[in-house]
């Protein structure tokens, strides 16, 4: 489970691409039906490349990408293929580049590197011969991992709706949507005093920050989103009939407006 | 399937974009940036949008002024003087510039896999079921309000801010007409006052009004007029002196039969009361109706009644400042003592107008004579909500279709009763069937005189008065 900085990709001027730049916005986009696509690229002979170029060097140890259909595709740094990142997340491969990767969302982790910028090249797509296709482009850094996994009965994500129901003069409904929103609430018991007071400086900080709960490589199930802690931090309640039990508590987290 | 604005608003599930976008001036010139900034994600509450015509009395057009609540935890909008401002570095917030958007959205996903966002109405998609009908409405503009951020923008310990957005209207209320400049010495037409508003100037080739309007002559709409008003030659003259140019638009716009308002994407228009197309734009059904183009979208019916207070048996337009037999001219129903007198039947009732812009007794006439036809019939004016409707606009055209009742009761009439027994059978013991309850609306056909859009609750609430 971490929690992660806010993206450091969020406006277009860093973004420098080979084609359709009309969409470049949509990378740091988190609603995955706004996508960064390729223009005229459909052929596995030729390559997308997408630079993110930082104003100042940049410390990167957490990056994803999600909404994907790259076949063979690499993340280097500073302008140089061989400056992949050192994985650190168990996975496919321990270095940023991929020949025949068949995810579609991938959340990688890897030693902090000071970059000042980053390129994504993509090949190959999973199904031969496509436009390259990009849902959220994440670059960011370690703000805690917190290396529990709640229980099931403890781990409640939900997309929430923010609709307006009609009752029509028949009696039947009509539903406007406008937006859906991730909130979760999780619950842990027997942290220690060091967990607590990590989390506590989460709950403290003033800006928003990434979560996702199961950063994996591989069947990544792509939960994450810019959040606020909203709410009390309840995490000095003891777990047990004993101080050495640990604390317990409860983490309500709200996806930011985009 | 061809998706278009009428599939979407009777659709039981769609997804909604709303926007509010503004324009700042800029610090040196005064004059407003090219581009449309979205504020959109900072709102907290968009308000209602609500412009009225002749429904709360005759010749009154009314522009609401729509509220916004923004979120301003982080400064975004403080006045001008704050560096946190979305307004540093440019003019003061008041008279920005604000546009609201408002339709549905749907995505279509191409063999790419790739989501392709499509918005209605004004996503520009060509349908030409709408297009080859010049009386239809077509896909249409995204647009439903254009203002001015007005009045007070008083900060809080809340953390929000509200604005309230004028309509462009408040531009005109807001400049005395003494100090227009363009008149002649022999007096000008109403179509001639209104071109003039649009191309004052500073005095140094600035436009005074034109960059409230898009800053081009395409957005303002002047049907031409011929009268000639003797009285808008001169700045001094002893109607313009006291007066606003809205309050001279709408003199002007009394004495021509004629209305001036502004559309929702921000034209200008002064033209007949006409409906705007001479045939239905849209239909509205409701309980007990079916229809596949236009579906089911009535909530509410809550009021249907004949207007007698807007029934008028007699119109005395008063045209002559002195209190003369020539001054006014009048046009009634003569009254008999039988079923088809109105002023028998609904007793008379005069409407009084006084307008001394109107040049000759002629003209006087012709306006007291289509007020009389407009109003000398008792007419059914209708109030009643929906869901979502965003592209229709004053003076449209439409028809209802509603029917609550479940059941099918008898008619009192009774053939057996009324008709000649020679020619009864027994076929006429049976009551002749009859449908429906207290609103039974079968294709009617109405106009807008009201029209709002509530953007928080996503409904719309109409007041229309039967064609």
């Amino acid at each position: 489970m971490e929690f992660i900085k806010s993206n450091y990709l969020n406006t277009t001027t860093l973004i420098a691409v080979n084609s359709n730049t009309t969409t470049i916005a949509n990378l740091f986009n988190p609603d995955l039906q706004y996508q960064y696509y390729t223009d005229g690229l459909n052929s596995d002979l030729t390559t997308s490349a997408i630079t993110i170029t930082f104003d100042v060097a940049t410390q990167i140890s957490r990056f994803a990408l999600i909404g994907i259909n790259y076949k063979e595709f690499s993340v280097f740094y500073n302008g140089v293929t061989a400056n992949t990142f050192a994985l650190t997340s168990t996975g496919s491969t321990i270095a940023s580049s991929f020949l025949n990767n068949t995810e579609e969302n991938i959340y990688f982790q890897c030693a902090t590197t000071s970059v000042n910028s980053i390129t994504l090249n993509a090949k190959k797509t999973i199904t031969a011969d496509q436009e390259k296709v990009i849902g959220h482009l994440i670059l960011s850094d370690l703000i805690y991992n917190l290396d529990l996994k709640p229980s099931a009965r403890n781990y409640k994500p939900r997309k929430v709706a923010k609709q307006v129901i009609h009752k029509l003069s028949d009696g039947g409904t009509r539903i406007h949507n406008i937006k859906k929103k991730w909130e979760l609430n999780l619950t842990f018991d027997y942290l220690s005093e060091s967990q607590r007071n990590s989390l506590e400086d989460i709950y403290n900080l003033t800006t928003p920050f990434i979560f996702t709960a199961f950063p994996t490589m591989t069947s990544w199930d792509a939960v994450i989103f810019e959040a606020v802690w909203i709410g009390d931090f309840d995490f000095y309640e003891y777990s047990d009939n004993a101080i050495s039990s640990g604390y317990s508590g409860k983490i309500a987290l709200k996806e930011t407006p985009s | 399937m061809t998706i278009d604005i009428n599939s979407l608003i009777q659709s039981p599930k769609t997804q909604i974009y709303r926007r509010i976008l503004i324009k700042r001036r800029n610090l040196v010139t005064g004059l407003y940036e090219s581009e449309w900034q979205d504020i959109s994600e900072d709102i907290m509450s968009f308000g209602k949008i609500k412009s009225q015509i002749d429904s709360v009395r005759l010749y009154k057009f009314t522009f609401g002024t729509v509220k916004i609540v923004m979120d301003n935890t982080d400064g975004k909008y403080n006045p001008e003087t704050s560096e946190t401002s979305l307004w540093y570095g440019y003019l003061n917030q008041q008279r920005t510039l604000v546009k609201f958007e408002i339709g549905f959205k749907y995505l279509t996903l191409t063999s790419y896999g790739i989501w392709r966002h499509n918005e209605l109405p004004g996503s520009g998609i060509y349908d030409i079921s709408y297009w080859d009908d010049i009386d239809s409405i077509y896909d249409g503009n995204k647009t439903v309000f254009t203002g001015l951020i007005s009045n007070d923008v008083p900060l809080s310990d809340r953390g929000e801010v509200s604005f309230n957005i004028a309509p462009l209207t408040q531009v005109f209320q807001e400049y005395p007409a003494k100090n227009l400049t363009g008149w002649t010495s022999t007096g000008m037409s109403a179509s001639q006052f209104i071109t003039m508003i649009r191309d004052q100037t500073d005095g140094l080739g600035s436009y005074i009004f034109r960059p409230f309007f898009g800053d081009t002559i395409a957005n303002w709409d002047i049907s031409t007029t011929t009268n000639i008003y003797s009285n808008l030659n001169t700045s001094t003259a002893k109607d313009i002196i006291n007066k606003t140019v809205w309050e001279v638009i709408e003199k002007l716009s009394e004495a021509e039969n004629y209305i001036a308002y502004i559309t929702k994407d921000g034209k200008f228009k002064f033209s007949s009361r006409d409906p705007n197309t001479t045939t239905v734009a849209y239909e509205f059904h409701g309980s007990g109706s079916f229809d596949t183009t236009y579906g089911h979208t009535i909530k509410q019916i809550t009021s249907y009644s004949k207007k007698i207070s807007k029934y008028y048996s007699r119109v005395q337009v008063k045209w002559v400042d002195a209190d003369t037999a020539t001054s006014y001219e009048i046009v009634d129903s003569s009254m008999t003592v039988s079923s088809v007198s109105n002023p028998w039947v609904l007793g008379s009732k005069t409407l009084e107008i006084e307008n001394f812009y109107i040049p000759n007794s002629t003209v006087a006439h012709t306006i007291a004579l289509n007020i009389f036809n407009d109003y000398s019939a008792l007419k059914t004016e209708l109030e009643f909500s929906t869901s979502l409707i965003p592209h229709l606009d004053l003076l449209d055209r439409f028809t209802v279709y509603y029917d609550p009742s479940e059941v099918s009761v008898n008619s009192l009439w009774d053939q057996n009763n009324w008709a000649d027994t020679s020619g009864s059978t027994s076929l006429d013991l049976t009551f002749d069937s009859s449908k429906g309850d207290a609103i039974i609306l079968n294709g009617q056909e109405f106009k807008f005189l009201s029209l709002e859009i509530d953007l928080d609750n996503l409904e719309n609430k109409f007041i229309a008065r039967e064609v």
